[in-house]
């Protein structure tokens, strides 16, 4: 076992953890609170994020700081954390202390973004209980704070967020100008530096290609729709991730207002498009939601790609009740859990391709509950 | 001085209206500059062909303004520096981050113009860090401030709603 730099101090969620390797092991036998579909809306909307971006006053930006600048802005960003009262049970994870599959597992639970996994240089994630909290410490800025929450939960996550922002403001001194507001490296983010994002389920409007208008229209105004794991990534399973695009010159209250409205708007557009799809061809529906789970039964092989597109399927029949209903929760977490470096860790082995495939379909075979409840209501 | 061949489209930079097709190389100051314009103003000038004859006055007028907005033009793609952390506005304009902090007004107009373009605002109405709020006034009492935050939500006026919803916010949290 590699020695960690960092001491977690205390009893905390994960119990007592001597490095980074252990406190990956505890952390991927834990459940994703965000995932427990607790909330308005869970049929439709997997979860909700609001993240903010903050700089330090006295240090240079990513592009042009010094090593040793990044390493003090590790300290005094984990101190400042660790005296917030809502922080209370962070674990610390040095990002160079960590394997490529390691960061892999934070990258699909979603603590980490992909750019901070790739990045080199001192820079340290801290995880809160539930993994509802996650602080990047450089990235690129100097912090992002993250706050996850399951279903359509932006209120709840702002709220959160809000309190651990203005309690770190005690002990942190920001980049922050009465003009600009927060500065940021980048100035797509500078104001409030809040991105608020919705992960949503809308495979009707997919399948009926209205989801490109619908593109095309909330696109080009200040709302953006990215993939499964955000910029530049491909969505995958009907799910797509939808942000507010612009940060300056807004109150934050009216970001997370908005971006509920669109949630809302988008799981109606979504509900309204199932029932012309029913109305229209439910024969159609049905034999896609049966094949699903035919496949998911036999198959002895499954790319990840080809199980969340049948996760998906289940999760509309499941919603349109032409399934007995499946916890949301439940495929909400295989979501995660059949990711690749998921995959390897439940398992314990590491494995290629081809044997991650064949691991992929033997457990999510034993995950879901086809004796019970798979059989087609109107067959 | 002789002219070449122009491969990028951009506008003739005398009479700014035609595409410049032209470029003309005049040795100034001891270094060569280049300038850009159409086959139009390149003849009117008599910089077209310079065996043929030297510039005529309006020309060599107009050379010299030229001069003088293509120091400018250098001065802000390599001269503009952040004086806090010495980056430059062209590597600004090639990687789209800035350096620290204080390139925000280091390079304040080229960074307005660009936040009006993305954000349609140049002006932050957001939160605030907690040492930079106001304190609450220990004669108002909350529910002025929550009156005063429904008049000014109703005003529209957002900026003094955010300060006064900050102000409810810290006044609860005594």
């Amino acid at each position: 076992m590699r020695e960690s730099g960092v001491n977690i101090t205390g009893d905390h969620w994960l119990g007592e953890c001597k490095n980074e390797s252990s406190t990956i092991d505890l952390l991927a036998q834990v459940p994703i609170f965000w995932l427990s579909a607790k909330g308005e809306q869970n049929d439709i909307i997997i979860s909700s994020r609001v993240r903010l971006a903050r700089n330090l006053r006295k240090y240079y930006f990513k592009s042009r700081i010094e090593e040793k600048d990044r390493s003090s802005i590790l300290e005094s960003v984990e101190l400042a954390a660790r005296a917030v009262p809502e922080l209370q049970e962070l674990v610390s994870l040095n990002m160079d202390k960590l394997s490529a599959f390691e960061k892999a597992l934070l990258m699909e639970r979603r603590l980490i973004s992909p750019g901070f996994a790739r990045d080199h240089g001192p820079s340290r994630v801290l995880i809160g209980p539930g993994e509802l909290v996650s602080l990047m410490i450089n990235e690129e800025d100097h912090l992002r704070i993250q706050v996850m929450q399951p279903a359509l939960g932006l209120h709840s996550a702002w709220e959160v967020i809000n309190t651990i922002d203005d309690q770190l403001s005690k002990n942190i001194d920001y980049a922050f100008s009465d003009q600009y507001g927060y500065l940021t490296a980048c100035p797509t983010n500078v104001g409030t530096g809040l991105r608020a994002s919705i992960f949503v389920h809308l495979p009707a409007l997919v399948v009926t290609g209205q989801i490109q208008s619908i593109l095309q229209n909330m696109g080009s105004s200040e709302i953006a729709f990215r993939g499964f794991y955000g910029e530049g990534t491909r969505m995958l399973g009907d799910i797509y991730q939808v942000s507010n695009q612009l940060t300056l010159g807004r109150l934050e209250e009216r970001i997370i207002e908005r971006m509920y409205f669109v949630a809302l708007e988008l799981t109606e557009l979504e509900r309204a498009e199932r029932l012309k799809l029913l109305e229209k061809d439910s024969t159609m529906v049905e034999d896609r939601i049966s094949r699903a789970i035919a496949v998911l039964q036999a198959a002895k092989m499954l790319e990840s790609k080809e199980l969340l597109q049948l996760l998906s399927d289940l999760r509309l029949g499941s919603s349109l009740g032409i399934i007995e209903p499946i916890d949301y929760a439940l495929l909400n977490e295989l979501v995660v859990t059949t990711q690749s470096a998921h995959l390897q860790k439940i398992l314990h082995k590491e494995m290629n391709s081809r044997e991650r495939d064949i691991a992929r379909a033997e457990y999510t075979k034993q995950r879901l509950p086809f004796s019970r409840s798979m059989q087609l209501f109107r067959s | 001085m002789k002219e070449i061949g122009i491969e990028q489209q951009m506008n003739c930079e005398i009479c700014h209206k035609n595409p410049a097709t032209k470029k003309i190389h005049i040795a100034m100051q001891g270094q060569m500059k280049e300038f850009n314009v159409c086959e139009n103003c390149a003849d009117m000038h008599g910089l077209s062909n310079p065996f043929a004859g030297l510039p005529d006055v309006l020309g060599i007028l107009l050379l010299g303004l030229l001069a003088q907005t293509l120091t400018q033009r250098e001065t802000e793609s390599s001269d503009l520096k952040c004086q806090t952390c010495g980056l430059t506005i062209s590597q600004f304009r090639a990687n789209g981050t800035f350096g620290c902090p204080a390139c925000y007004d280091s390079f304040r107009d080229v960074a307005e113009n660009m936040l009006r373009r993305i954000h349609g605002s140049t002006k932050h109405i957001g939160k605030k860090p907690l040492n930079l709020r106001a304190k609450p006034d220990s004669h108002t009492s909350l529910s002025e401030l929550e009156k005063q935050l429904q008049q000014a939500i109703h005003a529209e006026n957002y900026e003094r709603a955010a300060q006064l919803r900050d102000l409810i916010h810290d006044f609860k949290g005594q």
